[in-house]
This record gives structure tokens, sequence and C-alpha cells, in this order.
């Protein structure tokens, strides 16, 4: 019965370590593999502070049983009781500072690459706009041929909850939030950023494989959180042309035929001549 | 630490209490029904009740132009247990899925809806009452309901009225259908999706309602305000609805539902139908009685039992008749709306934009013809003069005047013409879907029909200058 308090706070960390070796086994880890190249730097850099995290634990935890169980049976020795130590102290502040700054400085490079929009990646193409908005998102693709701009455009082409992207190559969004603040997360290709209504946030990513893939609002927005799904589609470059290309045909349809003259027209005529 | 212990189980256990299974849904009778004297307020819900039944008990009522679902076959096996039935092989035979997941998973809760069990032999001994009258049949059949069906063991379980596992008059090789699967599967994922919004009787008052400053749509009405139908068929299509649930209404609370698989939408689809289709027969009961049944009329009536016995008499002698003609009514309606000659189709394509076609348009937009402007305003704000006059109450006879300034649709809602400098189209941003707009109107709202008074050029200028406002220069002074 002695064994009671070793066992018990043995338990906690054992338990915690054999739930994560069978974790990737139960299906309880990431979603899937990620699917972008920035994705895998980002798993690297997890597992990298996973394997920190877990020696540093697993060190600790024998340390404190190992203390516990000799202690048990030691009714002899008085527990002595140390009122610091110079060179300990500078010890355990020193190393897990410097475990600090090597991380901090370790993974500067991906949050660069992710996050500034001057160390994107070259060639990156703004695609689309999608505004977050309670409980959808709306999404907003230039015509074929033609670039994203600021401001809607009189020829651009609308959707919702249905993002298609080409794979293969990095693209960007331009994400704004119409009502409150939302997050645009795409789990599998390891992207989260928060929409923040009054700013524009471009966001990149790049989907190595063709694919379905989930987009969700990762900030609780409101009664309706959890149905603020849509789904991005990576196909390749003549895919995504056809795609907008479809959604051209089908936003200018006019239930009799294809207009020659799209809404692109407007756009091209100036509206100012009509006054 | 004993009590410690209990505590956190205590806490544990909270959660449970939250659930309240006295609060199943159920449909209330609308406004006018509780404006009627309470026995004619009893005949209109038995006669819901009757053609309609409740959420946990729908009622397939054939006449209905409704997809109610039916599946079945020959029983494979009688047992093991009582009131269970294997279904045979032939089973699948009756289902049309067209996923095997969403098939998989809306067969899941069936319960409650109604088994019918038709002997091959004609050794019938029970007959039930809700049994449908069939007069080919050999022998009449019995009456059962769902309690679970499992699609991968084809083993459906079957309860009585009492809720108690049916004793089966069924031997192998008879025949076993199950009623109305497509409604109650509709009805699930309404309950799931919609409800909140929606109501459970379509009522357009369901808990969140309270929070939106633009109300969910009433179906009671059977009017939808965004379809592709012409002004004269007053319901929308099935199509209008699928395009509305996928697509959401942008500038609303009716967030798009795009990643619900098809079928699932079509369910819930047909269930919207049908709930409508209850809404608008409580509307014609109503329509029928008030005028002489009403609570007012009890309170200045002489004698209540007079009154009442006159009702009855009545009831008795047209109920019948009226009803009938009333769901008539109702299915040729419905069907009206998703014949194809009911689509607004233009017979001449879009004139392409330019800036003639967008100045002619905004000539009539500011015309005394198409008077769009004394709605939406000169400059397409949906500031014009009509929204702080007072006008004629839609839906009501002509000349009843609200008593507040403002446009009102058939609702009792104040209405806002839509700005249209903002770029956000309610029905639809594409040519066709604003060419319907101006030529069948919105229904329920003060937006008329102006299919009849412009041509269709003309409406197509208008729908180019229309798509042309955001873009407009704002500083030319208009």
């Amino acid at each position: 019965m002695n064994k009671f308090w070793p066992i018990f706070f043995m338990f906690w960390p054992i338990l915690a370590i054999v739930s994560f070796v069978i974790a990737p086994g139960m299906d309880w880890w990431f979603p899937g593999p990620a699917m972008s190249p920035l994705g895998q730097q980002i798993d690297n850099l997890f597992y990298l502070i996973l394997v920190i995290v877990a020696v540093t634990f697993v060190g600790t935890h024998v340390a404190l049983g190992y203390v516990l169980w000799r202690g048990v049976d030691n009714k002899d020795t008085k527990a002595w009781f140390s009122h610091g130590s110079h060179n300990l102290e500078m010890l355990w502040s020193i190393a897990p500072a410097g475990i600090l700054m090597f991380i901090s400085l370790y993974q500067l490079d991906v949050w660069m690459e992710f996050r500034v929009k001057s160390h994107f990646p070259e060639g990156t193409t703004p695609v689309a706009e999608v505004t977050a908005r309670q409980f959808e998102w709306r999404i907003r693709y230039p015509a074929p041929g033609k670039k994203l701009m600021t401001t809607p455009q009189a020829d651009d082409l609308y959707t919702v909850n249905d993002l298609h992207v080409p794979f293969g190559r990095p693209v960007s969004i331009r994400l704004r939030a119409m009502d409150v603040q939302h997050s645009f997360f795409i789990p599998e290709l390891r992207v989260k950023q928060d929409a923040v209504p009054g700013t524009i946030i471009p966001v990149w990513f790049e989907a190595s494989k063709p694919g379905e893939y989930d987009l969700t609002c990762a900030e609780l927005c409101g009664w309706g959180h959890y149905k603020m799904r849509g789904r991005v589609f990576a196909e390749s470059e003549s895919g995504f042309d056809q795609y907008i290309k479809t959604l051209q045909a089908e936003q200018n349809f006019d239930g009799v035929t294809q207009p020659e003259h799209s809404g692109a027209q407007i756009a091209e005529y100036g509206i100012e001549d009509s006054q | 630490m004993k009590r410690s212990i209990s505590i956190i189980l205590l806490v544990a256990a909270l959660p449970l209490v939250g659930c309240d299974s006295s609060r199943a849904p159920s449909f209330q009778l609308s406004e006018q029904s509780l404006k009627l004297s309470n026995f004619a307020q009893d005949k209109v819900q038995g006669e819901l009740t009757a053609g309609f039944g409740s959420p946990a008990e729908l009622v397939v009522w054939p006449e209905l132009e409704i997809d109610f679902g039916q599946f079945g076959g020959t029983i494979g096996k009688v047992g093991p247990r009582p009131g269970t039935i294997r279904i045979g092989q032939t089973a699948a035979d009756g289902l049309k899925p067209q996923s095997e997941l969403a098939t998989e998973k809306l067969l899941q809760s069936l319960r409650g809806a109604a088994v019918v069990v038709t002997n091959a032999q004609s050794s019938a001994e029970t007959t039930s009452e809700a049994a449908p009258a069939n007069e080919e049949a050999t022998s009449a059949p019995s009456v059962y309901r769902v309690a679970s069906y499992d699609t991968a063991s084809r083993l459906l379980s079957v309860i009585d009225e009492s809720g108690q596992p049916a004793q089966l008059n069924a031997s192998e090789g008879d025949t076993v259908q199950v009623l109305g699967s497509t409604l109650q599967t509709g009805r699930n994922l309404y309950l799931r999706h919609c409800m909140h919004c929606h109501g459970v009787s379509g009522d357009g008052a369901g808990p969140t309602a309270q929070y939106f400053k633009v109300k969910p749509r009433d179906y009671r009405q059977g009017v939808i305000k965004f379809t592709s139908t012409k002004a004269a068929v007053p319901h929308p299509s099935r199509d209008d609805l699928f395009r509305i649930i996928k697509l959401g209404v942008p500038g609303t609370y009716m967030p798009s539902f795009m990643l619900l698989p098809d079928d699932e939408v079509n369910l819930i689809v047909e269930y919207v139908r049908w709930l409508a289709m209850r809404g608008e027969m409580e509307r014609k009961l109503n329509a029928w009685l008030s005028t002489s049944y009403s609570q007012e009329a009890v309170n200045e009536a002489d004698s209540l039992s007079e009154l009442q016995s006159e009702f009855e008499a009545e009831w008795n002698t047209d109920s019948a008749e009226f009803i009938e003609r009333f769901g008539n009514d109702l299915k040729l309606d419905w069907q009206d709306a998703d014949k194809p000659e009911s689509v607004v189709n233009p017979t001449a394509p879009r004139t392409p934009s330019s800036p003639e076609s967008i100045a002619r348009g905004r000539e009539l937009f500011l015309s005394k013809d198409a008077k769009c402007a004394s709605c939406h305003g000169e400059t397409a704000r949906g500031n014009g003069p009509s929204t702080e006059a007072f006008n004629d109450l839609p839906g009501m006879p002509p000349g009843t005047k609200s008593d507040k300034p403002g446009l009102f649709d058939n609702w009792g809602n104040i209405v806002k013409p839509r700005d249209l400098t903002t770029g956000v189209f309610r029905g639809g941003r594409r040519p066709i879907d604003i060419y319907r707009r101006i030529h069948s109107g919105i229904k329920g709202t003060p937006m008329q029909a102006f299919g009849t008074t412009l041509k269709e050029e003309q409406i197509w200028d208008v729908v180019n200058y229309v798509l042309s406002i955001p873009f407009e220069d704002k500083q030319s002074g208009h």
C-alpha cells in the first residue's frame, strides 16, 4: 500500500505516453499527411517540438518516479531541504531559454514563408477572394484571363463554399470577413488564418496532390459556426480553367443562349459613357 | 477522497439532466386558426392531423403532389423476436438510392413510418381502421409502424399503435411495404438543418429566428420569394427550392448548404413542399370557417350551442366535399409549378450589355411605365418615395392601407426595396435570375411582375442597367 502514490503518479505519464504511441494507429492523429510542401515543414517543426517535449517529459517523470519509489522505503533518513543552489538555478534557466531560443530561430524561415508577403514563393498568384460571413464562404474569382482586383469587377465570377484551385503551384487567396471574425482553415494543407473584418489578408498555399480538401471555420463565429464548412478542390491547370469557364457560362446564363458579349464588356466599355 | 469522487461523478452527470424528452416536436396551429372558435379549431386540428399527422407520425396522403417514398418486398422470414420481419432479397427493388452513402444513413431512422403487410393468401383475419382501402387486394392489409430498420440485415422491427412489438399477422412470402420513407428522411434532415430557423411547422419561427432582422421564410402560404415560375404560378418549382438550399440567399441569414449531397437536398425540398401544403390546407380551412365561426362570432352570437350545432351541420354536409376540393387544388397548383411551361424563359437572348442598352434600361428604370424608381429610388439605393408612403397591404382587399409607412410583404414584415448599388442579389445574379425577378416579380412582396407591361428587349435593357449599377461612376451627379 505504501507504493500507492508512486504508482498513482506514474500511471498518468505512462498513460499519456501510451496514448501518444498508439494515437497514429487509432486515427487520433493529424487529419491525414500534410498535402502541401509548407505543411510538411510545419509537421516537421511539430515533430521536433514533440521530441524535445517528450524527452523532457520522460526524463523528469523517470526522475520523479525514482525519487518517490526510493522515498517510500526510506524510513530512516529525514528529508533534506535545500533552499537554492545558484548553479542549479542557472542551469534550469539557461537550458530552457536556450531551447526556446533555438526553436524560435529555427522556425523563422517557415514562419516568414507562410506569413510575410515579401517572402511568399515566387509566382504565387491570387486566384480568388474569399469572404467569410455567418455562416458560409463567399468566393469571387476574376474572369478567365483577368487579374483579381481588390474591388468587385463587372465580369467577376461568384460561388459559395466551393473553392477551386490549381494544384502543384503556390496560389493565394485574399481573405476577408463580412461580419465577425472567422478563421480560414484547411487542415490537410496545414493552413489556418483568421479573417478579420476590415482587412484583406493574403493567404498562400500549395496543394501537392489533386483532391478534395475540407475547408472549415476555426474561430467560434456564432451559433451556426458548426455548419460553416466548405471544400477546396485542387485540380490540374486545365481542370481549373475548365471550371472557371463553366462558372462563367453559368453566371452569364440568360435562359436562351450564351451571350457573345459577357459581363466583361461592361467593364471594357466604361460605364460613364452611358450617362 | 470519497467525497471528492462523488462530486466529480455528480458534475459528470450534469449534462444528462439537460435532456428533456417531453419536448418532442409538434405542429402548431397558425395564428389565424387560433382566432377560430374552439369547436372550429378542433375540427381544423383534427383534419390536419388526419391528412398530415404529427412530426413523429407522418401521414401519407397519396392525393398530394409529393413523392412520399416507399420500399419493401416480400417477407423472407418472420421473427426471430416478436415484431420483427426480415425482408427478402427483393427488398431493395423499391428503393431509389442516388448514392450509397445517403441511403445507408437516411434509412436508419424510419421510426414511426407506416408498414403495410398484405397477405399472399386470401385468409385475412385482422383488419385495421387505418388500412387504406384497396379493392383489388384479396385481403385487407395489416398496418403497423416501424420501430427500426437495419439496411444491412434487412431486419424490420415493427410496433403496434401502443408502441409494443406488434403481434404480426404475416408469414413468409407476404408483401411488406414501408410507406413514406422519403418524407420521413426528409423530415429528419429538416429537423436537423432547417428547423431551428424555419420552425417545426415551417412557420419561420424556430428558436434562432428571433435573433434575425430578416425573418426566415414562413412556408405556410406556399409562397417563396425567388422563383423561376411565372407570376400566375403561385408556387416555386422543386428546382427553385433546390437552388435556394444549395446556394443560400446572399444578404440574408439563409446560408448555403452546398455540401449536403444532392439527394439529401431533394429530400428536404420534398418535406418543405409538404409543410407548405399543410400550411395551405390550414389556410384554406380558415378561409372557409373564419367568416362564420371565428372567436369573434362566438362572442357576438346569441346562443353558443345554436352556433355550434349550425357549425356541426355545415361541417357534416360540406366538409368532405370542401376538403377534397382543397386537396385537389393543392395538387393542381403544385403540379403547375413543376411544369416546364411554367418557367419564365425569354425567347430573345440577352441584349449584349452596351452603353446604349444600359442607357435605355436606365430610362425605363426612371420611367412611368416601369416605375422602378418609385420604390428603388432614382439612385437605386432602395429609398424611393414608396418606402415613406402608406401603402396597400398585400394579400388584403384593395384599399386596405397599412397603419405604418413603408412597404409590406405578405407575411406582415416591412420590406426594403433592394439597394441595387451593393451588388448583392438575393435571388441570384445570373442575367436570367434578374430577368425573372422583373418578369414575374418577387412573390409575396410589392415587387410586381412586369412581364406583361414590358417587352422582352426592354426587360433585358433593365437587366443590363441593374447589373451595371454597382459599377456606376459615383461622381456623375445623380
